[in-house]
Order: structure tokens, then C-alpha cells, then sequence
């Protein structure tokens, strides 16, 4: 829509799609599967208790043992593989693997060398110990991810919410990050119907500089706005009795 | 002998101090009463209603509520804000703003919770309310994902579960389907049948007729240009017309057209004859 300046189109597009994979999630947190089954205080604390188990060994065949857990348990919760793996493998690991790439090297990782060849007249020998630490690493960060994914499919956000008053954060915060949750869908759909009202009166090209002039004006108009949202949002409160202590 | 609620002495408010949205109001609102407040956009009612809460106060004049003048130094009085906060219930124009919980559950307690309500007492309220309402299936809904309808609604049932003796309603019906207008309608008769106190705002000439009671009329200027019956001002076209609460309405009767100005008293009467 935006000629030469696709970045714009693209920050709002993701950011609608920020929206309707939040519905999607909450739709896989309602369904009948194991996970959402149990008790969401236990389902974090065994979850959260696999990832610190994951940091902490050094078993490369444990670990995976745990990611094969972490699969099946996806399994068992109805949630469909191929967008759990697409979910988990896109970002983190590959640039965790990019990453870890120097150390599989002899010059950073010293050992029995496995590989070796040369380029641009440098002989580059890739070490066992430099490959077991990658493979580690990759692997660590991919179940770790994994986990943390499968937690946030499984659990709606204000579970999640109601766990961290269970560690004893004060009801202040718990409330705090309850509302900016929620306030989020709320600036999104500004920002979607401003966008689809763009869209109707510009057609489906506008000339990058007008673009940026609409965007920079709407980024303002935005934050005013939130200034006003929350005066009336804290109104809305002090109507309903509270008294600046969250109870 | 009456007990007024509220008592209203040439009020004026501004917004940041310049620009007026009340000008020299003078009401009163008696236990048991139900008041409509009718204007245009912009002539200050959802202000008054604010006021009228103890959410804002005026630049000049009184309110007294309960025989107390409203101050904000008296509404940082923890046992008078409770006290008042439990007695009045505001429901927002926006319910999007109202409705600031992750959960519809949280925000229907939210009041009740703050206010320290006992946890059984809370519980027997909502199952009450939810099922007058019909919306026992959004309990677990984030405010987010319900229609305009269900928003107004899980705000209602925010207000009424702290069992207000005085209900404020800011355009209660805007924007809403028929079937749930008449369903929101039937409730606040039902509210005011109790003896509760009603103040309503609303452009909606249908919604005032059917309310009865006592209607004040918002004029441009921010002022109160009449008040009285409902029977008796809805029936005052030139006055309704001057304050654009009704227009020409052209419509065709078998093979002619013909035209009326469009409120619901007048309306209805040009259709019964």
C-alpha cells in the first residue's frame, strides 16, 4: 500500500496479526487437552520446573529426552505439530545456531578435530568438543522455547496473571500488567481501523512520503489518545471504589 | 416528606479551565426519582454525570450528596468514599473504557472486591446478575472479544452488583441493537420499580418516553433550558427541534410523502391520528 516504504504496511500488518494470534492462542488455552486439564498454579510450576531442569543438566540425551516430552505433551493438549514446530523453530534457535556457529571452531574450541578444509587459504577444522557445546546450546535454547511456547498456548494470560500473585507479587503489578494486556487489543483496533479508514479513501497505493506523514500524525494522535484513555480508565476505577490500593 | 439526593447549586464546570461544559446548573434529584437528562452531543451531560460521581468537581457552585458537599477532600475520605462509592454506581458511555479487567469475571468483581464485600455475598450477586442478564457464558471472556451489546451489558452488571441506591446512566442504549435496548430498558424499570434513584443521560427520545419521570432538557449553551414532565416537554417541538433532538422526517404514505419532525411522542401521535 505504502510504495517504497513497505516497512510501514508491514509494522501495521504484524501488529493485526499480533491481534489474531492472540485469539487463536486463547482458542487452543479453551481446549479439552491434558494440559489445560490440570490446575494452571501446577501446569507453571511443573512447566517452569522442566526448563530450569533443561538449564541445569548437561546430558545432550536428557535434554532431548525432555523435548520429546515437551512434543508429546503438545500432542496430548491438541495442539497441531507443524504449527507448534513452526512457532518454536523460526527465530530463537536459528539465531541461537548462528550464534554458537564460531565455537564449533578449533580456533575458539580446541580438540579432536572431525572437519577440516580450507578457504581463502585458511584451514578451518571443526572440533568435537566445539560441535557436543553446539549441539548443547541449540538444543538447550530449542527446549527451552519449546516449553515456554507450550505454557503460553496452554494457559490463557489471566491465569498466567493469577499465578504471579501466587509468588507473592503485589497485587498492584499483577493488576497493572492484567490492564496493559488488555489495553493493548484496545490500541491494536485503533490501530486497525485507522489503517482499514487509510485504506478506503487512499485505495491500495499512497505515495511513501504522504504514508509517513499519516503514520507520524497517527503515532501522535495515538499517544494523546492513551493519555485520555488512561484518565478516563482511572475514572472508571475510582467509580467502582478503588482507592489506589489493589486488593 | 422527600429526600434529596442530590442538590445542585449554579454549577459551572470547564475543561482545563476554558473550555465550558456546564454553565450555572441548578437541579435537584429525589430519592426514588428518575431523571433523564436529554441534549445534543457535546452539552455537557456526560459531565454532569461525572459530577454528579464525585469524579470531577465543578469550577463554581455546590453539589450536595446525601446532605454532604461533594469536595475532592472529602471523596479522599476513605470511610465517606466508600461509604459514597457503595451507594452510586456510574455506568460509562464507553463500556471499552469501563471494562478494564482481563477477564469479564474480574471486572464484574472488581467493584465489590475493592470495596471489601464478603466473598460469598459477591459470589450470590453474580450468579443473580449474570443470569438477569444473560451472560453467564462470557464470564471467562476477555472484555475484548464481546460485541458492543455484551460490553454494555457486563458494564451494568459491573455497577449493579454493588447494589447501588442511585444508578448513573450515561447514554445506556447507545449504539445498541432493538432486542438488546429492550432487554436493558426492562432492567432499569425493573431498577427503579425497587425504589432505586435513576439519572439517565440520553439523546434518545423513545428511551426518555418510555422512562417517564422527570426530564431536563441541555441547550447549546451548556445551560438547562427546560425541565419538567416527560409528557410535557417530549411534547414541546419547537423546543426539542431548537435543540437538535429532533429533525424533519419525510417519509411516503401509499403514493405521497409526507413529513413530521422525527421524536417519538409527536411521532407516535401524528401516526395514531
Amino acid at each position: 500500500m505504502f510504495t517504497s516504504n513497505a516497512f510501514i504496511e508491514r509494522t501495521i500488518i504484524s501488529a493485526l496479526a499480533f491481534l489474531k494470534e492472540s485469539v487463536f492462542a486463547e482458542e487452543i488455552a479453551g481446549r479439552r487437552g491434558l494440559l489445560q486439564l490440570i490446575e494452571p498454579r501446577t501446569r507453571v510450576i511443573a512447566i517452569m520446573g522442566l526448563i530450569l531442569l533443561t538449564l541445569l543438566v548437561k546430558n545432550i540425551q536428557l535434554i532431548w529426552l525432555i523435548y520429546a516430552l515437551c512434543l508429546a505433551l503438545a500432542a496430548a493438549s491438541r495442539i497441531d505439530l507443524v504449527y507448534f514446530l513452526q512457532r518454536t523453530w523460526i527465530f530463537i534457535p536459528i539465531f541461537s545456531l548462528f550464534i554458537v556457529l564460531p565455537s564449533l571452531f578449533s580456533a575458539f574450541t580446541p580438540g579432536e578435530a572431525l572437519l577440516t578444509w580450507k578457504m581463502f587459504g585458511l584451514a578451518l577444522t571443526i572440533t568435537r568438543p566445539g560441535l557436543l557445546g553446539a549441539v548443547l546450546f541449540v538444543s538447550r535454547v530449542t527446549t527451552c522455547v519449546s516449553l515456554a511456547v507450550l505454557l503460553s498456548l496452554t494457559t490463557r494470560h489471566f491465569e498466567l496473571l493469577k499465578v504471579l500473585s501466587v509468588f507473592r507479587l503485589p497485587a498492584i503489578y499483577v493488576m497493572t500488567l492484567g490492564m496493559c494486556y488488555r489495553f493493548i487489543f484496545v490500541f491494536v483496533e485503533t490501530v486497525e481501523h485507522t489503517y482499514l479508514a487509510l485504506k478506503s479513501r487512499a485505495g491500495s497505493r499512497l505515495h511513501y512520503r504522504s504514508g509517513q506523514r499519516v503514520v507520524a500524525w497517527n503515532i501522535g494522535n495515538l499517544w494523546l489518545r492513551s493519555a485520555d484513555l488512561s484518565e478516563e480508565v482511572f475514572k472508571a476505577m475510582v467509580a467502582r471504589g478503588f482507592n489506589g490500593e489493589a486488593r | 416528606m422527600t429526600e434529596k439526593i442530590f442538590e445542585l447549586n449554579d454549577v459551572h464546570f470547564s475543561y482545563l479551565g476554558k473550555f465550558p461544559a456546564l454553565q450555572g446548573i441548578t437541579i435537584n434529584v429525589e430519592r426514588g426519582e428518575l431523571v433523564t437528562v436529554i441534549g445534543a452531543n457535546g452539552s455537557g451531560k456526560s459531565t454532569l454525570l461525572q459530577l454528579l460521581d464525585g469524579l470531577i468537581f465543578p469550577d463554581r457552585g455546590r453539589i450536595t450528596a446525601f446532605s454532604e458537599e461533594l469536595s475532592e477532600k472529602l471523596l479522599n475520605n476513605e470511610a465517606f468514599s466508600r461509604s459514597f462509592r457503595k451507594k452510586v454506581g456510574l455506568v460509562f458511555q464507553d463500556s471499552s473504557i469501563q471494562l478494564f479487567c482481563p477477564t469479564v469475571e474480574e471486572d464484574i468483581l472488581f467493584g465489590p472486591v475493592q470495596l471489601g464485600l464478603p466473598e460469598p455475598d459477591i459470589r450470590r450477586r453474580l450468579n443473580q446478575l449474570t443470569e438477569l442478564l444473560g451472560i453467564q457464558e462470557l464470564l471467562s471472556r476477555s472484555p475484548h472479544r464481546l460485541s458492543i451489546g455484551e460490553r454494555k451489558k457486563v458494564a451494568i452488571a459491573s455497577t449493579l452488583i454493588g447494589r447501588p441506591d442511585v444508578l448513573l446512566l450515561d447514554e445506556p442504549t447507545a449504539g445498541l441493537d432493538p432486542a438488546t435496548t429492550r432487554h436493558i430498558i426492562e432492567i432499569l424499570i425493573g431498577f427503579h420499580r425497587q425504589g432505586k434513584t435513576l439519572v439517565i443521560s440520553t439523546h434518545d427520545l423513545n428511551l426518555a418516553e418510555e422512562l417517564g419521570g422527570t426530564i431536563h432538557v441541555f441547550g447549546h449553551e451548556k445551560r438547562i433550558v427546560a425541565s419538567g414532565k416527560t409528557e410535557d416537554i417530549l411534547k414541546d417541538e419547537a423546543l426539542l427541534q431548537d435543540n437538535n433532538l429532533t429533525h424533519s422526517h419525510i417519509h411516503r404514505h401509499g403514493g405521497s410523502l409526507h413529513s413530521h419532525p422525527h421524536s417519538s411522542a409527536t411521532h407516535h401521535q401524528q401516526h395514531d391520528l
